[in-house]
């Protein structure tokens, strides 16, 4: 449920009329504006002994709205604690010891994983991770944060409030995921030929910036400036090909001091990429469809109707962001008639692509239906 | 616009089989040229498994041409195994094919998702990499994968990521070469280092050459022995090594193992130079250069091979054996000595007392064993070169010498690996035949407490026992200093025990030939008078006896009232004669001074027996003051002339645990010098008589005797040379040297005591000798 009155005291009422179980934990989104102490919150939850775990986000969805301010808190049932995974930006990831639950994982179960969206290595965090499970389980989650990009802790459990952090979650629950971004091709194929993980220095064997702003510029008859360059990005991002799926989108969201284009998520080296454009309709469409892919799951007694929706498509849609919402709503009501719809605004989105390997997106919306 | 849309999905699958094409090759590595170019392959053909299987015969260190191992697997949560038979339907559904879709409604897909977990249906793709190998990929769709245009593309891009692949093995052979070079080469550091060790460790001056004749190496042993440091030496060449023996460059017989045939011009400067069967060479020469007064020498050296058979320089154990050679002179002295005084004393000991007969028997045997024992000894003196055995961290035997398989009975193909226990078996127990089960921990022990392990008895291959005197050091890791093994050096010093222990008695027997006239003096003059007064009672009873007739015939004529005064006159005439009164008081004198005669004369064999006989060899308590008393009066003839023994024994001394037999001739010895220092002084007339004094007292653990003389006294110059080996201020053919040498020996190496000399040259010297009470 959605909390617009996050008062330490307040929140812990809610939460204790949630009465959560040794077999669950609380799942806790909060709007990146909302000002809940959460040092203090996190050791009140300890002394209640409540199992819990949470991300700070861009934005929180309930129902048809999003927020920037207040609490969404769910519970879960799981098939343990919450792992915390720290200091990714090291790039020695060292997964916790997943043995026992390996015992019990099956390919309907889900697993949740909250990650700090500006840190490095998420790439090879999410390998690592697959590397381990592989299609044992289903992924969703996504990247937290701030919009202002500025990294800050964002990641908590009961151990604390942590940034480079990751927490994955193993969800007592089955599920069916969806995962679509709607944008289009309307230059291509160019290729990285010089990437340095999340950054693209050339393009075509020319600087980055040289060769996208030319195809921008062109498309969208704008100047594009240091000023406006991220009001206009977020509508041509790119995409990397991947074959018999919607291509993988890749977000600029800067530009560097040489001309190197710095995006949300890697982009390997001679990777082929195409330049894409968004139009409100497909964007809200293809949310409809990922919503749609989710209807096997009608006639299961559902528990979540789950979104893990881009903060940049919000920037981009603006008011229509909320046709996307009600696009969404609607297809869940259509599995499951009492839907209500929860989630946030990431900075990234994490999922297996249908049923192949485990990827980072961006501007893409994964939605998942949770049932029992 | 439908053949727009064919340019631009033609220009888009260039492009993705550029992108694939570049990601090949990557890197060098195996894992991560796989690692680079799959996921991308994965990532981009949305796939969920990708392994590499490579031919067993293409993999570094592996040669097996009908199995295959997994080198890349991504998830890595797939794979059930790692190995597989070349017959695994993996490799037989592509042979002589390039590659083959297996969707699950196929049977094959069954057989070959056995080696994957949780893999039920979807879609395999196996593509072969040549001879080399196959690609196994896996998808979850089980709709169509590829389309023909894609198989043609992938065919060609796992075609060159099939030579990155070959590649790959190429420098990973090359690093496993190389790692392999480099261990060899730590190895060979590691052997050197050990050899160097070894060498360092052994106790004989030792030096190496290469076949240049270069030196490379020189252990501690020959630093001492040359005043070289191994550093100025090291390395040169042009018989540098020869100069600090001969004074000039020339070979040496390290260089005849190098140049074989080359000694035959340098005979005569050897004693004897003899070359054995395994091209080892050993000699024995004079070097008037090295020491103050020259030093006999014996050299043994030998070829270097390396591990496969081939010399690669030689090895020269030099051992310093003008001891021996002394030992060997003066032992052929001490015999023609002994054998003359002998001689001499024998017809005079063998008229005295049957008990000193067998003493002379003794000797005669000790004579022939004396012979036996200078063949020994030759033998011993002719071999050179210690035994050597070098252990792992744990004990087992990594190498034994020639030297060591000789002592011990056992070779290195036998010994190898085995713990030291099973071939160097230390006798704990003589009696229960008890093995040490860790020798070398009680060898090492030794060392620690600066025992000497001469006394170590092993028990060879063939149960015989042999006395070694044995070492241990660590082996150490310099880098690390851990212990990386031990060495074991030995000798077998069986032989050199044996000259010793005929030394001792040759000394031994030495001092009763001395002292032998004059016990002969002395059991001859109570003797004489035993014989005088034997002679005197039996002329006494012959008196009594006619007396006795003289009283029977007085006896009769009374019964036959036959007594005239003429016949009364005739029987006191008689009786006058026989003057009975004087036999009645000079008899019972006689009888006592004979019971005398006889007990002094008994005192003296049983004393010249105690000393002289061969005793216990182990340590037993016993009553030093009785033991001194005796030992006192055998000597009195050497002494008696000359001075004045007092004796002041402790009565309370307790009872001392040491070999009496030893201890006996330590006193002798010192005795016999202090009568000696006495009569110099005597001779000269500046004194008349001299006193000795033999006191013994308890100090604490300890028992003292403290044997003094007024005799001339030690010069200060050669106080401290006295218990030096063959050292003697007497004439020559009065002594042998070795007396308080081998008091030394006894009292302090024997019985952990202390020996301590005081003297005053014309004053007198007191010898102090500390014998532990346990």
């Amino acid at each position: 449920m959605y909390i617009s009155n996050t008062a330490t005291q307040n929140l812990l009422d809610v939460i204790l009329k949630m009465k959560v179980t040794d077999d669950e934990v609380l799942f806790i989104m909060l709007g990146e504006k909302d000002n809940l102490h959460l040092p203090l919150f996190i050791s009140e939850l300890n002394e209640l002994n409540i199992s819990f775990f949470g991300g700070i986000f861009p934005g929180i969805i309930y129902d048809e709205q999003k927020y920037e301010e207040g609490a969404i808190v769910t519970k879960f049932p799981v098939l343990g604690k919450p792992l915390l995974v720290k200091g990714l930006d090291s790039g020695n990831i060292d997964l916790p010891d997943m043995t026992e639950i390996l015992k019990i994982l099956n390919k309907k179960y889900a697993a949740m994983i909250l990650v700090d969206g500006l840190t490095g290595n998420i790439s090879r965090f999410l390998t690592l991770l697959y590397s381990k499970l592989a299609n044992s389980v289903n992924y969703f989650g996504g990247g937290a944060g701030s919009l202002t990009l500025k990294q800050k802790p964002c990641i908590f459990t009961s151990a604390g409030l942590f940034q480079d952090a990751a927490v994955i979650v193993f969800l007592q629950l089955e599920c069916q995921l969806g995962v679509r971004h709607g944008w289009e091709r309307i230059m291509g194929p160019i290729v990285a030929t010089e990437t340095d993980r999340n950054t693209i220095i050339e393009l075509n064997w020319n600087k980055a910036f040289d060769v996208y702003r030319e195809i921008v510029e062109r498309d969208s008859g704008k100047k594009i400036t240091a000023n406006n360059f991220f009001d206009i990005a977020k509508g041509y991002p790119f995409g990397m090909l991947k074959q018999y799926a919607e291509c993988v989108v890749r977000d600029p969201i800067t530009v560097g001091s040489n001309g190197e284009l710095i995006c949300v998520g890697e982009i390997p080296e001679n990777s082929v990429l195409d330049i894409l454009k968004g139009e409100a309709t497909s964007l809200i469409d293809a949310a409809g469809q990922a919503a749609g892919a989710c209807k096997t799951a009608s006639g299961k007694k559902v528990t979540h109707s789950f979104i893990v929706d881009c903060i940049s498509r919000v920037l981009f849609l603006e008011n229509n962001f909320y046709r996307e919402l009600h696009e969404i709503k609607t297809k869940f009501k259509g599995i499951d008639q009492y839907s209500v719809p929860m989630g946030m605004l990431t900075l990234g989105e994490i999922s297996s692509y249908g049923e192949g390997f485990l990827e980072f997106f961006n501007k893409t919306i994964v939605t998942g239906i949770l049932y029992e | 616009m439908n053949r727009t849309h064919n340019f631009e999905k033609a220009i888009q699958d260039m492009s993705l089989l550029y992108e694939l094409a570049l990601a090949t090759g990557q890197s060098l590595d195996l894992h991560e040229n796989c690692d680079y170019f799959l996921k991308r392959l994965m990532g981009r053909k949305n796939l969920s498994y990708s392994a590499v299987w490579i031919r067993d015969n293409y993999l570094p260190g592996e040669t097996d041409q009908n199995t295959a191992t997994l080198i890349y697997a991504f998830p890595a949560y797939f794979p059930g195994t790692n190995k597989i038979s070349t017959d695994h339907p993996l490799f037989v559904s592509i042979k002589e094919k390039e590659f083959k879709i297996i969707p699950s409604h196929e049977k094959e897909f069954r057989q070959l998702a056995e080696d994957e977990k949780g893999i039920t249906d979807g879609t395999f793709i196996v593509f072969s990499l040549g001879e080399i190998g196959v690609v196994k990929l896996y998808a979850m769709t089980t709709g169509e994968c590829f389309s023909d245009t894609e198989l043609n593309q992938m065919k060609k891009v796992i075609s060159k990521f099939a030579v990155s692949l070959k590649g790959c093995l190429s420098h990973r052979q090359l690093l496993t070469e190389i790692a392999e070079r480099k261990k060899a080469e730590e190895a060979l550091k590691q052997s050197e280092q050990q050899m160097a060790d070894i060498i360092n460790f052994l106790p004989d001056p030792t030096f190496a050459v290469n076949l240049k004749g270069e030196v490379i190496s020189w252990n501690h042993a020959i630093e001492t022995m040359t005043g070289i440091k191994a550093e100025e030496i090291l390395g040169k060449g042009n018989y540098e090594y020869a100069l600090p023996f001969f004074g000039c460059r020339r070979p040496v017989i390290i260089d005849f193992v190098l140049k074989p045939g080359e000694e035959k011009l340098y005979l005569d400067h050897y004693f004897f130079l003899q070359r054995l069967e395994d091209n080892s060479l050993i000699g024995e020469l004079f070097l008037p250069l090295l020491g103050e007064a020259g030093t006999f020498v014996s050299a043994k050296a030998t070829p270097l091979y390396d591990i496969n058979g081939k010399i690669i320089g030689a090895i020269e154990a030099i051992r310093d054996v003008t001891k021996y050679k002394k030992a060997e002179q003066e032992l052929q002295e001490a015999q023609i000595t002994l054998e003359k005084r002998v001689q001499e004393r024998t017809a005079e000991l063998v008229k005295v007392n049957k008990a000193l007969q067998d003493e002379i028997a003794d000797r005669q045997r000790a004579e022939t064993a004396l012979a036996e024992e200078k063949e020994l000894l030759s033998v011993t003196l002719h071999s050179i070169g210690d035994g050597v055995i070098t252990t792992d961290a744990q004990g087992n035997i990594s190498s034994i010498n020639r030297v060591a398989e000789e002592i011990t009975g056992w070779r290195q193909d036998e010994a190898g690996g085995k713990p030291l226990s099973h071939i160097f078996k230390l006798i704990v127990d003589e009696k229960a035949s008890k093995t040490s089960e860790n020798p070398l921990e009680k060898i090492l022990k030794c060392d620690k407490d600066k025992e000497t392990t001469d006394h170590s008895i092993l028990m060879v291959r063939d149960n015989t026992r042999k006395i070694i005197s044995a070492n241990a050091a660590p082996i150490r890791d310099k880098k690390l200093n851990t212990i990386i093994g031990y060495i074991i050096t030995f000798r077998d010093i069986t032989e050199q025990k044996k000259i010793e222990a005929r030394l001792a008695l040759s000394q031994k027997l030495e001092s009763i030939g001395q002292l032998a006239a004059g016990i002969a003096h002395e059991i001859n003059t109570p003797m004489q008078y035993i014989g005088d007064n034997t002679r005197f009672l039996h002329d006494a009873l012959i008196d009594i006896l006619a007396s006795q007739e003289n009283f029977r015939q007085l006896l009769e004529a009374v019964e036959h009232n036959k007594v005239s005064p003429a016949f009364l006159r005739e029987l006191k005439e008689k009786e006058k004669a026989l003057d009975i009164d004087y036999l009645i008081s000079e008899v019972p004198r006689a009888i006592e001074q004979t019971l005398e005669g006889i007990e002094k004369v008994s005192k003296i064999v049983l004393s010249m027996k105690n000393f002289a006989h061969p005793g216990r060899k182990e340590k037993t308590p016993a009553d030093l003051n009785k033991a001194i008393e005796g030992t006192v009066t055998i000597s009195r003839n050497e002494w008696k002339y000359v001075a004045d023994l007092e004796t002041d024994f402790d009565p309370e001394l307790p009872p001392v645990h040491c070999i009496l037999d030893e201890i006996n001739q330590v006193i002798l010895n010192i005795v016999v010098n202090a009568a000696q220092a006495i009569r110099e002084v005597v001779e000269k007339g500046t004194l008349t008589r001299g006193v000795i004094s033999v006191k013994t007292r308890k100090v604490g653990d300890l028992v003292q005797i403290v044997i003094s003389d007024n005799g001339i006294g030690i010069p200060p110059t050669i106080i401290d040379r006295i218990f030096d080996p063959f050292f003697t201020t007497k004439d020559v053919g009065k002594g042998t040297g070795q007396g308080l040498t081998i008091a030394h020996d006894i009292v302090v190496n024997k019985h952990r005591g202390s020996i301590h000399v005081e003297s005053e040259e014309g004053k007198g010297t007191v010898f102090t000798i500390s014998l532990p009470i346990s």
